[in-house]
């Protein structure tokens, strides 16, 4: 090899490996005298409260001058133990790194450390204190006694309502309430705790009655946990005086005195027995009864005078501590009276085998219905009917007819046997009818029909229409036998179809009184 | 006479490979058509002479920084703060919301405004170039405890309506406190960032 080509060679290699030089990266140049990472916490201490849901994060922001390379989080804890929490390696600025995490906190942490390392691997280390608040308990409610049992027959002093309230969080608010039968009622007045008290206690005699089930109190702490406990009672009371008659409707004539069987007995003792009548809606005190020996049982048959005005008689018993009970007799005076009488409408005009001694012609002196060949037989049958009940039609309206008014009050539809009708009586009752408003049947009284319903009212031979619930007035024709111009009232009280293939074949049920 | 050309060739090949190597000195290309940059957000002055020079918009903010004594902050240099100032139709919805009936900020409670202008310095540089993260990230106000929280993020996505806004505290990111969206965003003084808000932001647990 010459001496030239040597010269070459040797600057070829040179060249090529200066050339190769210069395709390297430069280096990143750190600078040492840039400061080293800070660590600032947004707060000096974190106040941790596990028994809320909303504790704020750890936040810290780090900064470094340099760039960071890692920042390590730990957990040191109580025993000074420390656990690495985590390690981030990526940053979206290395200059500045916001840390922020909602920890899953426990009792034994204490602090949080965050150590932040640069690109030199100068490490600072910061250390936020954590204050944690434990999970607290709820309330607690403890009765001393456990329950209330008063018996009234064995009597005595109420025992004392006694109860102690504590919580290791601090109480807000107490409530109360008295549990009854009839549903929970407020007892006193809520209770605030500003100071946050431990510990409530309360003794007190309540006076607790018949019918109350239980003492309610409601502890709500500071975390707005609740607490309810309830106190049971039993307040026992024997049953009020039982009061037995023998009859539940008495028949009177106008003044007349009636006996009333009673018996009486009570756990406690009788004290006495009232009497009351009824007239006009007002209670009336007869006599009253007073029992001075506090019998358990009494059998008495005290006399009433039974006025025209006397709806109803009222018993009333009361024992020795007050406790009463009260029956009512119905009292039927100087009227006739029957509670429930069915009535047909004109296809049962002379009788349905499916329903059978029930007809649509009513005889007032009876009390009953009759078919239409009774009425047509002879002219004394034909004065023992007096009204006749019809039904119109598809939706079969109810209606009340007179015995007279031919075709008009429908006379022709009432049909016997041998083609004849009630167009066909000797005689026609002339009964006149009328619908009465908002009169009181049940406490109407010889004395009040005669009074409220003027006979002069009276005109109609019909009735259209009428429901179950109204009352109608009547008033007798001269040729009935019954008696002219008497005037009763009649309450209808059910209304039913009894043939399922004819609307208008029908039952009403009614009550009538009718005065003497 | 040959062998000298023979060099004279490879001497000069030589040459060529040598400037071959040394193009990789070179940048990279970043880009074909277009290499994109923004205007140059940087004013030569600080916040305060800034707020001072646009009077018209911060009056009240102004007067209630001189009120309160913070305005320091915007007058320093020797440390980076993020600004988030207030206009005048912020700071008037700030004094109905607080001190209703009352019309100059100077007569409002002092301890209670400087809270709030403290909330509204944050500690560092949080300019949407690159220091700020399209998802929230807690920050550190100059206001101290719970009080102090607050999130920024800056909108990066060209098809939302608001890209390139600063937002403070959004929807869920502290809390319950209210979203606010800066109105002018990323002015950048000599002592910080400047974003600029028509509503004052709170903390709200």
């Amino acid at each position: 090899m010459t001496m030239s080509k040597k010269i070459v060679y040797l600057l070829m290699a040179l060249i090529t490996f200066g050339g190769v030089i210069s395709c390297e990266d430069k280096k990143e140049i750190l600078d040492s005298s840039k400061r080293e990472p800070e660590i600032t916490f947004a707060f000096d201490v974190m106040n941790i409260d596990m028994n809320l849901i909303d504790n704020l994060p750890v936040v810290a922001v780090i900064r470094s001058e340099l760039g960071l390379k890692d920042v390590l989080v730990q957990i040191e804890k109580k025993d000074n133990n420390i656990i690495d929490h985590k390690t981030i390696t990526e940053f979206f600025n290395e200059n500045a790194f916001s840390y922020s995490e909602k920890i899953n906190y426990s009792p034994d942490y204490k602090s949080i450390i965050i150590k932040a390392t640069d690109k030199l691997n100068r490490t600072t280390s910061a250390s936020l204190p954590l204050n944690i608040t434990e999970v607290k308990e709820p309330p607690t409610i403890v009765f001393n006694p456990p329950s209330i049992l008063y018996d009234e027959i064995e009597g005595g002093p109420m025992p004392v309502t006694s109860f102690t309230v504590q919580s290791i969080a601090g109480l807000r608010s107490l409530e109360m309430f008295l549990v009854a039968e009839s549903g929970q009622t407020q007892y006193g007045f809520p209770i605030d705790f500003p100071n946050q008290e431990n510990e409530y206690t309360f003794s007190q005699q309540i006076m607790y009655k018949e019918g109350d089930k239980g003492f309610r109190v409601k502890a709500t702490d500071i975390y707005g946990q609740v607490k309810i406990g309830t106190l049971p009672v039993q307040y026992l009371t024997p049953t009020p005086p039982v009061i037995t008659i023998t009859e539940d409707t008495i028949y009177a004539d106008k003044d007349q005195k009636k006996t009333i069987p009673l018996e009486v007995t009570s756990q406690r003792g009788i004290d006495k027995i009232e009497i009351y009548r009824i007239e006009d809606g007002v209670e009336n005190l007869v006599s009253t009864i007073v029992k001075e020996e506090k019998p358990l049982k009494v059998n008495i048959t005290p006399e009433v005078v039974c006025t025209n005005a006397t709806s109803k008689i009222k018993i009333v018993a009361t024992d020795k501590v007050n406790k009463s009970s009260e029956v009512l007799i119905t009292t039927i005076v100087n009227m006739h009276f029957i509670a429930h009488l069915e009535i047909g409408s004109q296809p049962l005009a002379n009788g349905y085998n499916r329903y059978p001694n029930v007809y649509p012609l009513l005889s007032l002196k009876d009390f009953k219905t009759y078919p239409v060949d009774y009425a047509v037989e002879n002219e004394s049958n034909a004065a023992n009917v007096d009204m006749k009940f019809y039904a119109f039609g598809g939706k079969a309206v109810l209606r009340m007819y007179s015995i007279d008014g031919g075709t008009g009050t429908k006379s022709n539809e009432f049909k016997g046997s041998d083609g004849k009708s009630v167009l066909d009586m000797p005689i026609q009752n002339a009964t006149r009818l009328l619908k009465l408003g908002d009169f009181d049947f049940d406490n109407a009284t010889a004395a009040s029909i005669e009074r409220d319903i003027p006979l002069s009212n009276i005109v109609s031979n019909t009735i259209n229409p009428f429901e179950v619930g109204d009352v109608l007035a009547f008033k007798t024709a001269s040729t009935s036998t019954s008696g002219g111009d008497r005037v009763g009232i009649m309450k209808i009280l059910d209304n039913k179809q009894v043939n399922p293939n004819n609307v208008t074949a029908r039952v009403i049920t009614v009550s009538i009184k009718f005065p003497k | 006479m040959r062998n000298l050309k023979n060099i004279y060739v490879k001497i000069g090949l030589l040459i060529a490979l040598v400037f071959l190597f040394m193009s990789c000195d070179m940048p990279l290309q970043q880009n074909y058509d277009y290499e994109s940059s923004v205007l140059d957000p940087h004013i030569s002055v600080t916040a305060w002479e800034y707020l001072k020079a646009n009077d018209e918009l911060f009056s009240t903010f102004t007067e209630a920084l001189e009120y309160t004594g913070l305005d320091h902050y915007y007058k320093q240099t020797d440390r980076k703060y993020t600004f988030l100032v207030l206009n005048n139709t912020a700071m008037r919805l700030y004094m109905m919301d607080k001190f209703p009936g009352i019309n100059a900020i100077t007569e409002c409670d002092k301890e209670l405004v400087k809270d709030m202008l403290l909330y509204h310095i944050v500690d560092g540089e949080y300019s949407g170039y690159g220091q700020l993260p399209v998802e929230p990230m807690f920050v550190l106000t100059l206001l101290k405890g719970d009080q102090g929280l607050m999130t920024m993020l800056v909108r990066k996505n060209p098809w939302q309506a608001d890209a390139g806004k600063v937002v403070i505290n959004d929807s869920g990111s502290n809390g319950s406190s209210p979203m606010r969206l800066a109105i002018t965003s990323n002015i950048l003084p000599t002592n910080g960032v400047i974003h600029i808000f028509e509503n004052y932001s709170y903390y709200k647990k």
